[in-house]
């Protein structure tokens, strides 16, 4: 049973990958390029500023860019686009993973049940994380990643149990819980997510919500792909004891 | 008078229902933590992954840095 539910899960991210590398390098990657222009921009001036004794912006620069080079991407745009495929194939892949351990406990389904419980992965990993902490583009700086990763733990943790809740509330007719439900996934946000007071960052307002959408677009285009596909596949290879 | 089967089970084996049910919830649980750690591969491999990664990590809103 194990062995099916990861065969399928890992067959549907590949094939959710599929879809979804075009989408990225179509809509999110010429926006990630602009705003590493303003990037560079702003490390070029802050070394500049900080490297009084050697009076040399170039210098600083390539210091700034060989301290970082084992971590940035590849120059090279072929290079960078099958780098990107993979990787976004392995995270449709394991969210496939968690997604078919859910879809397996659930009796009959298909590929429409598939689809909508794709949509309540993107709401859990991608909509409600987004709403404190949207996703930004390279250059924009961000408050204490300690509290930042717990303020996401937090959120998926409350807007996946909240789902949980309604479904539970929904099964058994019970109001009660959905109002808890609903006050569980408010929670977060009521919390708030760590922001900086103040953002220094060249990146145009305009291109980080132009990237905030695109990103979120690619996002759900990943998570409909990965629903629909393992809905079907465990639809004709169901998994089969609950 | 005879026992159903069930009850001449010796302690601690659980009926066939509650093993198929288990045998499900931990096999979905496994195969929950594989993506679990493949995710984690993704967000904060180091080194040269990491820069592979790059523009996944941005796109899917992965808190790293």
């Amino acid at each position: 049973m194990f062995a099916r539910i990861v065969a399928l899960s890992l067959l549907a991210g590949l094939l959710a990958g599929a879809v979804t590398t075009p989408v990225q390098l179509a809509l999110v990657q010429p926006l990630i390029e602009q705003a590493e222009g303003y990037e560079q921009q702003l490390e070029a001036a802050t070394a500049t500023a900080h490297v009084h004794e050697a009076h040399d912006a170039m210098a600083a620069k390539e210091h700034a860019h060989e301290a970082m080079a084992s971590e940035e991407p590849s120059d090279d745009k072929t290079h960078r686009a099958v780098a990107t495929a993979i990787s976004i194939t392995l995270a449709a892949m394991g969210y496939a993973l968690l997604l078919g351990a859910v879809l397996s406990q659930f009796g009959r389904i298909n590929w429409r049940r598939g689809l909508l419980f794709g949509a309540l992965g993107f709401v859990v990993f991608q909509l409600a994380p987004a709403l404190g902490l949207p996703p930004e583009p390279p250059g924009v700086p961000a408050a204490d990643l300690q509290q930042r990763q717990l303020w996401w733990l937090l959120t998926v943790a409350c807007t996946s149990g909240a789902l949980f809740g309604l479904y539970y509330a929904w099964a058994k007719r019970r109001a009660l819980w959905a109002v808890g439900a609903l006050a569980v996934a408010a929670l977060p946000h009521l919390v708030g997510a760590p922001v900086l007071a103040e953002v220094h960052t060249l990146v145009p307002a305009r291109l980080m919500s132009d990237f905030m959408l695109a990103a979120l677009a690619s996002a759900a285009v990943l998570w409909l792909a990965l629903g629909g596909v393992l809905g079907g596949l465990l639809q004709r290879f169901p998994v089969e004891s609950r | 008078m005879q026992l159903h089967k069930s009850a001449v089970r010796p302690i601690g084996q659980l009926d066939p229902a509650s093993a198929a049910r288990w045998k499900a919830r931990s096999a979905a649980l496994c195969a929950a933590l594989l993506g679990a750690v493949i995710l984690y591969g993704v967000g904060f491999a180091p080194g040269i992954a990491h820069g592979e990664s790059h523009d996944t990590r941005h796109t899917m809103g992965f808190v790293c840095h």
